[in-house]
């Protein structure tokens, strides 16, 4: 993580935004029984988080696509949640 | 770091864009110049006007694969150019089958900053293309040229070169292996602008060949070939 704390500010602000819009997306996703693209979307986040400095929004999306190719409808959930709570909380520590 | 990387044209391809604009942001903070593009289309696009020193290849895109990226590069190529697998693909078979493919090596993500600019490097220094040292030394193979002395080595003697020669050296140096089209000779050499019909290049090409043959009378390991219509393109030959 030492070598992503260079990112800049506006960078990392603007990549938890799109994770916000990403929240919702996934959500009609797993209501709509979308597994593949859950699973693309979390490949996706599981390859840029750390590089973002948010290794633990790849944590969590490393889950969610183990989950969602399990079809897990549950787990998938869970996981949305934990991404909300986790984004949410990077958000609050990134200076105005 | 203890050379500069700043002499090389890196393309990187991945349809993420947010991957694309951390490593951008990795490339440019280690001065490396770079061509980010979205989908392979584009680069092969770029690829008729430009050439690169170092390609950094998604081995998932939605309109293409990585593996057929990969084929179509090495077709293009003149010279092996070093290409590197980014995949958030992390198995052995993965890793082994990109590799036997003709990859030169391979990235996992999340990609570590520190070791991206390190494997382009160590890509580079394995493919022999020029690196320059902190000191403003050029290097590849057998040839040196010292940028802020304005001196060049060839299997350590030196050369006697005109300020123009050594500047149309360096130039074809710094872009080995990729066609220099004459449009940009004149401009970064002569400072002239736009196609003007001149000989000016060819003849300072026909002596800088001339000048890169050792003296026993051997053949050289350098070529100034030209590319009709288009310009030159430096190659070294074992």
């Amino acid at each position: 993580m030492a070598e992503t704390s260079e990112v800049p500010i506006a960078m990392r602000r603007s990549y938890l935004e799109n994770r916000e819009t990403d929240c919702g997306t996934i959500e009609s996703w797993i209501e709509g029984g979308c597994w593949s693209e859950i699973q693309q979307l979390a490949h996706r986040l599981k390859g840029t988080a750390a590089g973002y400095g948010f290794d633990e929004i790849g944590v969590i999306a490393t889950e969610l696509e183990r989950f969602a190719r399990a079809r897990d409808a549950a787990r998938c959930a869970t996981q949305l949640d934990a991404l909300r709570t986790r984004v949410a909380r990077e958000r609050s520590r990134l200076p105005a | 770091m203890s050379e500069k990387s700043n002499e090389l044209h890196v393309a990187v391809l991945d349809d993420d864009p947010e991957q694309l604009e951390l490593m951008k942001l990795w490339l440019e903070r280690a001065n490396v110049a770079n061509e980010c593009f979205l989908n392979s289309n584009e680069l092969f696009r770029a690829l008729r006007r430009t050439g690169f020193d170092c390609y950094l290849v998604d081995w998932e895109l939605p309109d293409d694969d990585g593996m057929s990226v990969l084929e179509r590069l090495r077709s293009q190529q003149r010279v092996k150019v070093p290409i590197i697998f980014t995949t958030a693909r992390s198995d052995h078979e993965d890793i082994a089958r990109a590799l036997r493919a003709g990859a030169d090596d391979y990235l996992v993500k999340p990609i570590n900053e520190v070791e991206l600019i390190a494997r382009i490097e160590a890509c580079s220094r394995r493919a022999g293309l020029p690196t320059q040292s902190e000191y403003g030394v050029v290097s590849c193979h057998n040839l040196e040229l010292n940028v802020d002395r304005e001196e060049a080595l060839l299997d350590s003697e030196a050369l006697v070169l005109s300020r123009r020669e050594f500047d149309l050296l360096l130039l074809m140096l710094r872009h080995v292996g990729n066609t220099v089209p004459r449009e940009q000779i004149l401009a970064d050499v002569w400072g002239i602008r736009g196609d003007i019909a001149t000989r000016t290049v060819d003849t300072h090409i026909s002596r800088l060949r001339h000048k890169l043959k050792p003296e026993d009378g051997g053949s050289s390991h350098w070529h100034l070939d030209s590319v009709p219509g288009v310009g030159y393109r430096m190659r070294y030959e074992e």
